[in-house]
């Protein structure tokens, strides 16, 4: 799977967990307004729950989903579930709609929440660590810890060493630092 | 009487990745921290009706939510809860020979809890039961978050036996 693949489905999933929750994935939005008294009675008797989580039927939410276009991802509802998402959203301006703001996709200018973003950050770390494409002659180069974190800020990014020696750990550059006799200056 | 394969899946596999650390990498302490993420990761997701697994997202929905639960079960969510022996007997194992940790349900657990993995983790059409995968099998992975989580175990637990080489442990 592509990068985008996997950071499209983080974010379904992430969302996924927060609407479950009856919370909303975006940064600043908190919790979800409760439901009406007589809604939440029928929601109860219906699924056992009288949570404000989007979830009746199941149909909307198993609609979330995103696309990989070109460079860019996109995530939506899409289908005939779109009208109810943009009910919860209120991105359209035409529609007035009668439900609270409930919303689970970020409009323009906003944002995931902080815990979302760096299971994002982390998730791009790990792949660029996993596809460095690093002989071994450049790495016997290297003689010093402050050398080897200097080459991985240039080939992963500016991160700390803790989350550098993360990735690293979990890709083939390790072995290829074992084989050296490197890894005491991770 | 057929007997259900165990539902298991190995998380490292340390040969293939590091010769030189192998008797300091701890795979006790892997295990636990694995643990760790199976109670406070994995089984909340299973809880809120969403598969732990990538790809599988929401657990399909009961056919007729009202029928069942029909007061045996909590609510209808289908949580693959039902008296809690199931998610009890979903473990992390230090692997008998190889540098793994597995998860899933052991060879140790109740007959019963083995079928019920089965059951949910494949489907069973006999029984009237769609596939909720909950333990990963084959080319799958957990989802995007709890594999994070396990590659910082890893670094962890692997930072640690690096260090212990170094002075010569």
């Amino acid at each position: 799977m592509t990068l985008l693949n996997d950071i499209g489905e983080a974010l379904v999933e992430q969302t996924l967990s927060y609407v479950a929750d009856a919370k909303s994935p975006i940064d600043g939005l908190g919790k979800f307004k409760g439901l009406s008294k007589d809604y939440k009675k029928l929601k109860l008797e219906e699924t056992g729950s009288g949570d404000a989580n989007l979830d009746l039927t199941g149909s909307m939410i198993s609609s979330i989903d995103y696309k990989v276009i070109g460079d860019k991802l996109e995530i939506g509802v899409y289908g005939q579930d779109a009208a109810k998402a943009d009910g919860h959203n209120q991105f359209s301006n035409g529609t007035k709609s009668n439900l609270p703001l409930r919303r689970f996709l970020p409009a323009e200018g906003q944002e995931y929440t902080s815990q979302i973003k760096n299971i994002i950050d982390d998730t791009i770390r790990f792949y660029k660590a996993e596809n460095l494409n690093v002989t071994e002659k450049k790495l016997s180069e290297i003689e010093t810890k402050s050398e080897l974190y200097d080459f991985l800020r240039l080939e992963i990014g500016d991160y700390s060493r803790a989350k550098l020696k993360q990735a690293v750990l979990n890709s083939e550059l390790s072995a290829m630092l074992d084989d050296l006799d490197m890894l005491d200056l991770l | 009487m057929i007997k259900p394969k165990i539902t298991t899946k190995n998380l490292l596999q340390l040969d293939r990745y590091l010769k030189s650390i192998p008797d300091q990498f701890s795979k006790r302490q892997f295990r636990d921290k694995v643990a760790i993420i199976l109670e406070t990761m994995v089984k909340v997701k299973i809880d809120k009706g969403l598969s732990p697994v990538k790809g599988y997202r929401n657990f399909a929905k009961y056919k007729d939510p009202k029928k069942y639960p029909a007061g045996l079960k909590q609510s209808n969510k289908p949580n693959l809860k039902l008296e809690g022996d199931l998610m009890r007997d979903y473990k992390a194992y230090e692997h008998p020979t190889a540098n793994a940790v597995t998860v899933g349900i052991h060879n140790s657990a109740s007959e019963l809890s083995k079928q019920k993995a089965q059951t949910h983790n494949f489907g069973n059409s006999k029984l009237g039961v769609v596939m909720r995968r909950f333990i990963p099998q084959g080319q799958d992975v957990f989802t995007q978050d709890v594999m994070n989580a396990i590659k910082k175990a890893i670094a962890e637990v692997l930072g640690i036996a690096i260090k212990q080489k170094g002075k010569g442990k």
